[in-house]
């Protein structure tokens, strides 16, 4: 079974190639086929450059490029790589570090329905989609204020109790394995943007009635200082929640 | 099951809550009569030691009126309590993972080795 793991990317030309190795380290320690499908917006640092020297290194099968124009958003980025893959399981996760490739195999055993791994989810059925979440026991942050914890876990809240969710504990993530029929039927759907978007997707899929797993995860965030979340994100946020809670 | 938009879902709340809330106010003297004549009731069986707290069938205002009457806004006031008692224990639980970040690092000085020995010139 090959995995395509899709990387939009945007500056991001130091921290791909040591993505691109740990997810080398990570899938052959677990003799498990992948793909990595970068989704590069024309990031002015050149990070199409590294992509494509990595594509060199690790080969054009496994490394697939696809550049675009311009920023254009993360929902088209995930439909171009998505388009450009290949494998029949989707893995969507930041390339900057934040995530850690580490997690996939137990994503992987969860949507296996192996026994030896604990999941999330009450219904023993297969999950259609696997969510890496931090508020789980086992799961965490690194470099995370007080505050940055408030917002993050008023906006959760506050999605879970205006929206049907089906129990997902951390609606905001976005590090998740997906079955390819599963992305390929939510994403047209999605209009959000922002961080409404990821939680778009959740909430649609438990609207077409699929499983959701998850696995406890530690997000380290590693941009100290930089404020990533600004009024206008929350007010895009807030915006996105009350369209779902019309249409959903 | 009939499948409920969140806001339809919300909406048949507030709607039951508001009829529920309006009967309630409709048949505040019955409610209220029945309330003090079930704690004289209680107040009797208990020999009479307990002392009425809402001042029983002599004060003007009993308890359970000034409950029923502002019911909206205790309702709210309880959602909003319940709401950031959740927020609160759920940042408090959240595990900080510092040991993570050093990790990281070790681990990205390893891979910098990897890809310097497979040749990857940046």
């Amino acid at each position: 079974m090959l995995y395509s793991i899709i990387l939009p990317t945007y500056n991001e030309r130091d921290n791909l190639p040591l993505i691109a190795q740990f997810i080398h380290d990570t899938f052959t320690a677990a003799n498990l086929s992948y793909e990595i499908v970068v989704v590069d917006d024309s990031s002015p640092d050149n990070t199409l450059a590294v992509a494509k020297s990595l594509q060199k290194l690790f080969g054009e099968e496994q490394f697939r490029i696809v550049s675009r124009p311009g920023k254009l958003g993360l929902g088209s980025a995930y439909s171009a790589g998505l388009k450009a893959s290949s494998g029949q399981r989707i893995i969507l996760m930041d390339a900057d570090l934040s995530h850690h490739p580490r997690y996939i195999p137990e994503m992987i055993a969860v949507m296996d329905e192996n026994p030896s791994y604990g999941n999330g989810t009450k219904k023993r059925k297969k999950p259609d989609i696997v969510s890496g979440t931090r508020y789980r026991k086992g799961g965490g942050v690194s470099g995370w204020d007080t505050k940055r914890k408030l917002t993050s876990c008023g906006a959760n809240f506050l999605a879970s109790f205006l929206l049907q969710t089906g129990g997902a504990s951390d609606l905001t993530g976005s590090f998740r394995l997906y079955e390819r029929h599963a992305i390929e039927q939510i994403l047209p759907q999605v209009k959000c943007t922002g961080y409404a978007f990821q939680m778009e997707i959740l909430v649609r899929a438990h609207k077409a009635g699929m499983i959701i797993g998850e696995v406890p995860i530690v997000f380290v965030d590693r941009i100290y200082g930089e404020s990533k979340l600004g009024a206008n994100e929350i007010i895009m946020y807030l915006k996105g929640l009350m369209n779902l809670f019309f249409t959903t | 099951m009939v499948e409920l938009l969140s806001y339809q879902i919300f909406l048949s709340i507030g709607i039951i809550f508001l009829q529920v809330w309006y009967t309630c106010l409709l048949n505040l003297e019955k409610i209220t009569a029945w309330w003090s004549s079930r704690l004289n009731n209680i107040i009797s069986i208990s020999g009479g030691g307990v002392i009425s707290v809402s001042g029983g069938s002599g004060s003007s205002t009993h308890i359970i009126e000034i409950i029923i009457r502002y019911l909206p806004v205790w309702t709210i006031l309880s959602l909003g309590i319940y709401a950031l008692s959740m927020v609160l224990v759920r940042v408090h639980t959240m595990k900080d993972c510092p040991e993570a970040a050093v990790e990281l690092a070790k681990e990205i000085e390893m891979a910098k080795e990897s890809l310097r020995r497979k040749g990857l010139v940046i």
